[in-house]
């Protein structure tokens, strides 16, 4: 979702921006006209104008030095004051150079705006994002994990018990899906969701662990329960408490 | 009643952990004895180093008194610090226990103690001690009427397990020590011969795998106990089993035999750094190997070209420098003579606050330590450094990456060397004082835009690209403020979140730099196992980057073959068999006894991947693997290497290994190269030989350094030319003056000095032939 609004206002202002350096570069070549009266408004319009223009323009992206920024100024302060500093070969330069890296920026949030609107791009920055903020790796067939190490060295194996707490959130990993936490669970392990079958058998009895789960490895193209969102991620934050042999296993 | 959360910051350090022993004292003095028992080596072997090492007769000079300071300091830091807090200093931790165990009344709270010392005394080496400790606690349990659910028996018998292994490894592996020993799959001489610690390891795991059959760390530990009885694989029970055709190897590279015990190199020690380097100009690489508890000495071993190495740590002035993690080499002062920087502290946490040693060489085989004088006395925890020279200005500067957790902030810091002997720190300024647990550091011009870069790896983070982007303003002067900007997120080098070794190198002879990153985290052996089995498991994978050249990496792992569970702390790499594409070795493991896992060789097959030869080649060290150098210890034109086996805690040392590379027919040229306006060492010199081949004119690429961020191998090049059998040209790129210099009409199978500028000397490097008897092949 931000993504897709920095990619809007992007483009908007980036439309704006064009239009002033347009703007500007006609004004080089025409004869300064007569200074109209102006309506009196706070100077703190002026400051807001100002900075409006600047924000449109995408100046702040330019990577100007300070010196630059400080030119720029007297030469706007120039024209207002009917004395514009003339185009050379180096300023129509700048112009084309600026438009040019201006049509880059729109192209940018344009870009991010489409991949915004993509699910498998949108999921796969998800997943970015949600590995640089829960240290995940990701298998083979896009599970993320992060599994702390455990007090022993027993694994769940098909057929076994497992005791185990689990809380359940939604992609933000903080809001809490009732539905799907439990705490000292016991169950078969088996038949079990496809990320926890492939999740649990990553942890030792003790460890804990959070799992980051593709739509794909929870209920897929299934019935969602009621209280949990449709298609979305899901995160898993569990504690694998207890294994039992599966009684042919001893 | 968890037995590892008894002693919290025993545990952080141990979860956190990753190598090292404090002198193994006990052990080290039966090693000895069996070695002069055995007499199992021709006289003359045993004689040469002897004979040839003067020690008798020559007068050992003083040591200079800045040497002597740092000596006193060292010692002082150690006597004032306290080893509870330090979970690697065990046998003091016991003796402490032991004596405070008295005060206790609380039941519970003696309990409690009394799990504690049965860890240090385990850790301490002591595996019938730490039977008797468990004794004690199961008569305590049954005593207090501990419920059976509440006595944690899968750890305890764990517990039990590793003391009997310990047992093993003690009786045999380190006091009867051989080339196979823990050599893995272990076979041959490596096969016990006292069986009683395995035999009691085997009956203690089929007890806990009788009960708890998903314990995959078990199922490993059962299958190298059985290994080490000589009863692999037919007598492990079916469903335990994890069959050997797991462990084949991709390639035979032919046995590479450890040879360090015949040579006088295969010393004891604990977790460790390793300089492969001539430090005396004579065309031999002579061996700094460092051991890391606080009390082990430094090291320092000269080759003497005759197939022996001679002790001369007391002559060359080194006597009470002690611990050292990691070493690292270079010529800071660009007078021609390689100096070593010693780095101190890492793992240890607040106990870590150990200073560095600068080790200036004399030129007569001896070093003084510099520290103070070159303005490097600081006192931050740290494991990984890495020479450089950022501003090229013909100085190597001085990047150092600490360690910081939660509670002692240690910031990296950045050492601008003046040109004068001495440095100045500014890190600070340059925005470069990164507050993290890092774990390696390493330097290359990624983006081949003339100015040296630096990568990072951490155990608590993404990792850090710092590009250098130059002079911050428009002083362009050596000491102007100095840019560098991470942009390892846009580079795509942050994964993975837990790693430890790394290093650049340009294992596809693009021209280009490409990076390895090694994960560094795992639930036991068990993850081990898995990875074998093909088991899902959440130990972290390695992570190969091929340079996309437009400052990005591409992910190449899967491709390369190398998605595999490493867990690699030292490493480094070099060219096995001469074919012009990098190789390279990964010591692997962690602190915990049980971590026993083969160290890893990996052969580039110069089509993009890479194939496991870590049992063909004799490589898989099951003890744990620190530092590594490569380098051609006998001028024989092939490489071998020097690893620093051994671990954290204070039971955990064990003989470094020598592994002699038998040769493959391959032709090679050598390289001295020596900086004028680049630095004298001519480190992030770009080397490019070019070789006629079948599909027309072939590059092979090196850049000058000591390779990966952990061990030092030489700075001499040993460049590998395969098949070929002449040289077209060789263009070397002075990364100063930014001028290539191209040589020809340079002879295979030779070694070169090159001074920036001038043409290029021949040089008649002296050459010998491993000892017979050594284990290398006789011919």
């Amino acid at each position: 979702m931000r993504n897709l609004k920095i990619g809007i206002i992007g483009r908007v202002l980036a439309c704006s921006a064009g239009l002033l350096l347009a703007a500007r570069a006609e004004s080089q070549q025409a004869t300064p006209a007569a200074p109209t009266p102006a309506p009196v408004y706070p100077l703190t319009a002026y400051s807001s104008f100002g900075s409006s223009l600047a924000l449109s323009g995408h100046f702040a992206d330019l990577g100007w030095s300070e010196e630059q920024v400080n030119a720029f100024l007297q030469g706007f302060k120039s024209a207002v004051q009917g004395k514009a500093v003339p185009m050379d070969d180096s300023a129509r330069q700048l112009a084309a150079d600026m438009g040019k890296r201006i049509s880059e920026i729109t192209a940018s949030g344009q870009l991010q705006e489409a991949e915004a609107a993509d699910p498998k791009v949108r999921l796969k920055t998800y997943f970015r994002e949600m590995g640089k903020r829960l240290g995940l790796q990701v298998s083979d067939d896009g599970l993320g994990y992060n599994v702390q190490a455990g007090r022993n060295g027993i694994r769940p194996r098909m057929g076994d018990t497992v005791v185990f707490t689990v809380k359940a959130t939604q992609a933000d990993g903080a809001t809490t899906i009732p539905v799907l936490s439990a705490e000292h669970l016991k169950v078969k392990f088996s038949g079990m969701m496809p990320a926890l079958m492939e999740g649990l058998q990553m942890m030792t009895v003790g460890s804990h662990a959070v799992f980051v789960i593709p739509p794909a490895l929870s209920f897929g193209d299934g019935q969602w329960p009621d209280g949990v969102p449709q298609g979305s991620p899901l995160v898993y934050w569990v504690t694998l408490e207890d294994v039992a042999a599966a009684p042919s296993a001893r | 009643m968890d037995p590892r959360r008894n002693d919290e910051d025993a545990d952080d350090s141990r979860e956190r952990a990753g190598c090292g022993r404090r002198s193994f004292i006990r052990s080290a003095a039966i090693s000895s004895v069996g070695l002069a028992a055995s007499l199992s080596w021709p006289l003359r072997l045993v004689a040469g180093p002897l004979a040839g090492s003067g020690a008798a007769t020559e007068a050992i000079r003083p040591q200079p008194e800045s040497t002597r300071r740092m000596v006193a300091l060292l010692a002082k830091i150690t006597r004032e610090a306290d080893p509870l807090k330090n979970p690697y200093r065990n046998a003091a931790a016991a003796a402490i226990l032991r004596r405070t165990q008295a005060q206790m009344t609380d039941p519970q709270e003696l309990l409690r103690h009394r799990m504690k010392l049965a860890w240090q005394v385990l850790d301490s080496g002591d595996g019938e001690g730490g039977l008797k400790e468990l004794e004690g606690i199961q008569a305590m349990m049954d005593q207090m009427g501990v419920p059976s659910d509440q006595r944690a028996e899968p750890e305890w018998l764990t517990y039990k397990a590793m003391c009997y292994l310990r047992i093993g490894e003690n009786e045999n592996c380190c006091s009867n020590h051989n080339a196979d020993s823990c050599l893995f799959p272990i076979k041959g001489k490596g096969v016990h011969t006292l069986p009683r610690g395995s035999r009691g390891a085997v009956e203690v795991l089929t007890e806990l795998l009788t009960k708890y059959p998903g314990d995959l760390q078990a199922r490993w530990l059962i299958n190298i106990a059985y290994m080490t009885l000589g009863e692999y694989p037919d007598k492990v029970p079916g469903q335990w089993l994890i069959e050997p055709a797991r462990f084949a190897s991709d390639y035979d590279l032919g046995r590479f035999p450890d040879i360090a015990t015949s040579i006088g190199l295969g010393v004891t020690g604990r977790a460790g750094g390793v300089v492969l380097e001539d430090f005396d100009g004579n065309g031999f690489l002579d061996v700094m190997v460092s051991s890391w508890g606080v009390d082990d000495q430094l090291r320092l071993f000269r080759n003497n070209g005759d197939g022996t190495f001679t002790e001369r740590t007391e002559e060359a002035g080194l006597k009470g420098l002690t611990g050292g993690l990691n070493l690292i080499h270079c010529d800071y002062n660009n007078d021609g003579l390689m100096d070593v920087l010693v780095l101190r502290g890492a793992w240890m946490g607040t106990e870590g606050h150990y200073p560095c040693s600068l080790l200036r060489n004399n030129g007569d085989f001896t070093f003084t330590d510099v520290t103070e004088e070159a303005g490097l006395m600081r006192f931050h925890p740290t494991g990984t450094a890495v020479w450089f020279d950022y501003n090229n200005d013909g100085w190597v500067d001085l990047f150092i990456a600490n360690e910081s957790r939660e509670g002692d902030r240690n910031p990296c810091e950045l050492y601008r060397n003046n040109g004068d002997g001495t440095f100045t720190e500014v890190g600070a300024d340059f925005g470069v004082n990164l507050v993290g647990f890092f774990k390696g550091v390493v330097s290359a011009d990624y983006n081949n835009d003339g100015r040296p870069d630096l990568y990072l790896s951490r155990l608590d983070g993404p990792k850090v690209l710092l590009r250098n982007d130059g002079p911050a303003g428009d002083d362009k002067g050596p000491k102007a403020r100095w840019k560098f900007t991470d942009v390892a997120d846009e580079a795509g080098v942050t994964q993975p979140p837990t790693t430890f070794a790394c290093w650049f190198w340009d294992y596809d002879n693009d021209g280009w730099p490409d990076i390895f990153v090694a994960g560094y985290a795992e639930q036991d052996v068990g993850d081990v196992a898995a990875d074998y089995l093909g088991l899902p498991y959440a130990g972290q994978r390695a992570k190969l980057y091929r340079n996309n050249r437009d400052g990005t990496f591409a992910d190449v792992t899967k491709a390369a073959g190398l998605d595999r569970l490493l867990l690699g702390m030292g490493a480094n790499f070099g060219d096995l068999d001469n074919d012009g594409w990098l190789d390279f070795y990964v010591g692997t493991g962690n602190p915990d006894l049980s971590s026993l896992m083969p160290n890893r060789m990996y052969r580039n097959d110069g089509k993009g991947r890479f194939q496991d030869v870590t049992t063909s080649g004799g490589f898989g060290q099951l003890q744990k693997g620190h530092g590594i150098a490569f380098g051609d210890m006998n001028n024989s034109g092939t490489q071998d290497i020097f690893s620093v086996v051994g671990g954290a805690v204070e039971g955990d040392a064990y003989n470094r290994q020598v592994f002699a590379n038998p040769g493959h027919g391959n032709n090679w040229v050598k390289l001295r190269l020596e900086g004028v306006s680049t630095n004298r060492g001519a480190i992030g010199a770009r080397v490019k030989v070019v070789v006629p081949s079948g599909l027309g004119e072939r590059e092979i690429h090196r850049t000058v350094g000591t390779g990966a961020h952990f061990g030092s191998s030489t700075l001499r090049q040993e460049i590998g030319l395969g098949a070929a059998r002449t040289i077209k040209r060789v263009e070397v790129l002075w990364p100063v003056s930014g001028k290539t210099q191209v040589l020809e009409d340079l002879e295979i199978n030779a070694c070169y000095h090159v001074k920036e500028g001038s043409e290029p000397e021949k040089v008649a490097l002296g050459t010998f032939k491993w000892p017979l008897g050594s284990g290398f092949p006789e011919t």
